[in-house]
């Protein structure tokens, strides 16, 4: 395996080892003697140090073997004292920080991966026999190996036997700057029948180099998954030869049929790989903990971070996205929201083809006067006249480039760059943000996002001669209504809908687009989710689910596009953000170029 | 060495290195862009990607004729469109570019005359400062936040 693949696997298993040792140290807080919870966090650790070792990232298993020393001191008190649980976190957080400097390839003198670590090392192949060692022994083993040099070959993996599957004998290749006497003699100490062969003689193979910095992304794929995905090109191809032999005999039902068992194969196949991409929400919710720990620390605060329902899936995409704005609106709430004590918020929850995701914090909230006074300083609001925001509108001020409330920057938020980015990431993904608290109840943010932004279902519509895509996720239905129903109001209608008023704006007229000009006796309206407001359309084309294409430079742009897909035509088609839509054309505008929104 | 891709926007000539061009796609439907500024063309779809056209005579203030084909950067990211691609020249001596064209870097003399070369770079940043000019395009006045 290339080195580089190797460290790719090295940062997933390591960020997944961290995420479960985070989630083992929060039960055992709770619970010191927890037996299961302590053997679970020893292997997180061991296969943290196991790796980091044969990759040469001698501070990360040295920081790892630590640890473990620390726990198996625990195990043996049957005590977790405050002092010793602080330390443990601080080593989790240290653990972090150097797997994000080796994912950003950040060379570091400490370890051997700049690929001078291994220069003048020997690797020795051994294999070792250890009769009636137990567990213990083959992990104490291996730790001995690991202090020796870097383990670039264990077979059994590591892993394996922190599980408990205890081999006959271990394969190992060793790099160090030892030789085959002093192995034999520290590995003795452990077992007394302890015997190594050498498989060969030293090997003179070049150092392991690693190329610094990290590729494409990666997602950690279950083994079944991939069989799954086997079978399935398997079936595909049998449908294939198939088709042809019916298209060679000529037998109509049977392409028929064979075309149907196809589109079935692939909404399976669909359905597989979407699935491969999901990833659950703690992933990046887990080192939050971390910044909240770290900021309260600088600040003196005492902050509680709450975590809900983040188990969820979504996408990998959207988390990667979602990484980065999160973090700013935890940053805010630890810095400006919460003034002494209080709980950060994040509560996650699947609805249907979406998540919801609220963040929340208990602290002082938006001071609405000095939200409008700042806006007004700034010269984002007109000076004279009386205005009151509402909750759209302040959201809409609370994300202007540049724009804050706080009167102090501190080292990571207050410099008014925070929600900017929120607003902008949100709308990319196609998602919604809003403010759901009010003046004096803390600040509270709901995202709702789409739960992938690969495939997604939506309505295809024509307005002004335009075909249009609008994600199903933001439609909560469509209505025809008469001509006589619809009045005039503000730059778009009024639907009267008998017990109740619906806002209607031409899709086209959003677009900037001349609509039809035929009479029509009632008018297509889309009503949006949560019932706020009705694009007015030509023609509703039908539902399709369509694989989503990223916006290019500059179309990326744009407010209110929110993709483009491929139709099978080979039509270009965009698809649609309506809230985005409607807030841009309707939404607060103030002077200034720079200040339009 | 110098080769350059000779072609015509509108009635003025252009060249781009070779080394900053993809591909020349042969005409083909460009799907409009809502709500794109006007220099804008449209889109194609470009193997797995959607592709923006950008109408290069638009930029440079001509009227926009006939667009015959479009040249693909390098990168494939952003491609022009022009009125026609006269085929490759090799560059010789080579003068300041254009000053009321920023992403013009230099004008040379070929065979067909006098023409400016695209820098690609500098293209793509006069793009963005146009974008963040045209931002007021996409949202009302004052006056419809005073409700008038």
């Amino acid at each position: 395996m290339m080195a580089q693949e190797y460290k790719q696997i090295f940062l997933a298993e390591s960020q997944e080892h961290l995420l479960n040792a985070r989630t083992w140290f929060s039960v055992l807080a709770g619970d010191p003697q927890n037996r299961q919870v302590l053997d679970d966090l020893f292997r997180c650790l061991h296969s943290i140090k196991g790796m980091a070792a044969s990759l040469g990232y001698r501070r990360m298993a040295d920081m790892a073997h630590v640890m473990e020393d620390g726990l198996d001191r625990l195990r043996r008190s049957d005590s977790l004292p405050k002092e010793a649980l602080g330390q443990l976190y601080r080593g989790l957080d240290y653990l972090d920080g150097k797997l994000t400097d080796a994912a950003a390839g950040k060379p570091d003198a400490a370890d051997g991966t700049d690929g001078d670590g291994s220069r003048g090392a020997t690797l020795h192949a051994l294999v070792i026999r250890m009769p009636g060692a137990s567990c213990c022994q083959w992990l104490l083993l291996l730790n001995e190996l690991m202090r020796l040099g870097n383990l670039e070959v264990c077979r059994p993996d590591p892993d394996a036997i922190a599980g408990g599957i205890l081999p006959q004998e271990l394969e190992v290749e060793l790099r160090g700057v030892v030789d085959r006497e002093q192995i034999e003699r520290r590995c003795r100490k452990i077992h007394e029948n302890l015997r190594i062969t050498d498989r060969t003689k030293s090997i003179s193979m070049p150092a392991l180099s690693l190329q610094q910095g990290v590729g494409e992304s990666t997602v950690r794929i279950a083994t079944q998954v991939l069989d799954r995905l086997a079978g399935l090109s398997g079936e595909l191809l049998t449908v294939r030869h198939r088709l042809q032999e019916a298209l060679r005999l000529g037998q109509p039902e049977a392409i028929e049929g064979s075309c149907q068992q196809l589109d079935h194969l692939l909404a399976v196949l669909r359905r597989q790989v979407l699935d491969a991409r999901m990833v659950p929400l703690e992933t990046i919710t887990a080192p939050l903990f971390r910044q909240v720990r770290e900021s309260c620390r600088v600040t003196g605060k005492k902050i509680r971070l709450n975590l809900i329902g983040t188990e969820v899936r979504l996408d990998r995409a959207i988390l990667e996205a979602l990484s980065e704005p999160l973090l700013h609106m935890v940053r805010n709430a630890v810095d400006h929201g919460i003034e002494d004590s209080g709980t950060i918020t994040i509560a996650a929850r699947r609805d249907h083809d979406r998540i919801t995701l609220d963040v929340s914090d208990d602290g002082r909230g938006f001071d609405m006067t000095e939200l409008v006074r700042r806006a007004r300083q700034e010269g984002l609001l007109p000076p004279s006249r009386e205005v009151k925001l509402d909750a759209d509108q302040m959201l809409k001020v609370l994300c202007l480039p540049g724009f804050t409330t706080s009167a102090a920057i501190t080292e990571t938020s207050g410099r008014g760059i925070g929600m900017d980015v929120v607003r902008h990431t949100v709308d990319k993904l196609g998602g919604s943000l809003e403010i759901l608290s009010g003046p004096g109840e803390g600040a509270s943010f709901r995202f709702i996002l789409p739960l992938t932004v690969a495939i997604l279902p939506v309505l295809l519509v024509e307005s002004a001669g335009r075909t249009l895509g609008l994600p199903l996720m933001w439609i909560e239905k469509t209505m025809e209504v008469p001509r006589q129903a619809l009045h005039p109001a503000n730059g778009g209608y009024v639907a009267d809908l008998g017990p109740r008023q619906l806002p209607v704006f031409p899709l086209a007229g959003l677009l900037g687009l001349s609509p039809a000009s035929k009479p029509c006796a009632s008018t297509v309206v889309c009503e949006l989710r949560g019932g706020h407001a009705g694009l007015a359309v030509d023609t509703i084309i039908g539902q399709k689910e369509v694989y989503v294409k990223p916006l290019l430079f500059p179309l990326d742009c744009i407010p209110g596009l929110t993709g483009s897909t491929i139709l099978g035509d080979g039509r270009v088609i965009f698809l649609l953000d309506p809230g985005s839509l409607l807030s841009s054309q309707h939404g607060v505008v103030f002077q200034g170029e720079t200040s339009c929104i | 060495m110098n080769q350059t891709l000779l072609l015509t926007s509108g009635s003025s000539l252009f060249g781009l290195a070779v080394k900053d061009v993809a591909e020349v796609l042969d005409p083909r439907p460009v799907y409009p862009v809502p709500r794109a500024p006007s220099w804008v063309l449209g889109a194609v779809g470009r193997h797995d990607r959607v592709l923006p056209v950008i109408d290069l005579a638009c930029l440079h203030g001509t009227r926009q004729g006939e667009k015959g084909q479009i040249v693909v950067l390098d990168g494939g990211r952003l491609s022009l469109a022009v009125t026609v691609v006269h085929g490759l020249t090799q560059r010789g001596f080579g003068m300041p570019g254009a000053l009321h064209l920023p992403w013009v870097v230099e004008m040379f003399i070929c065979s067909r005359g006098l023409a400016g070369l695209i820098d690609p770079g500098a293209l793509t940043d006069f793009l963005k400062q146009s974008l963040l000019a045209a931002r007021c395009f996409f949202g009302d006045s004052l006056a419809a936040w005073e409700g008038r």
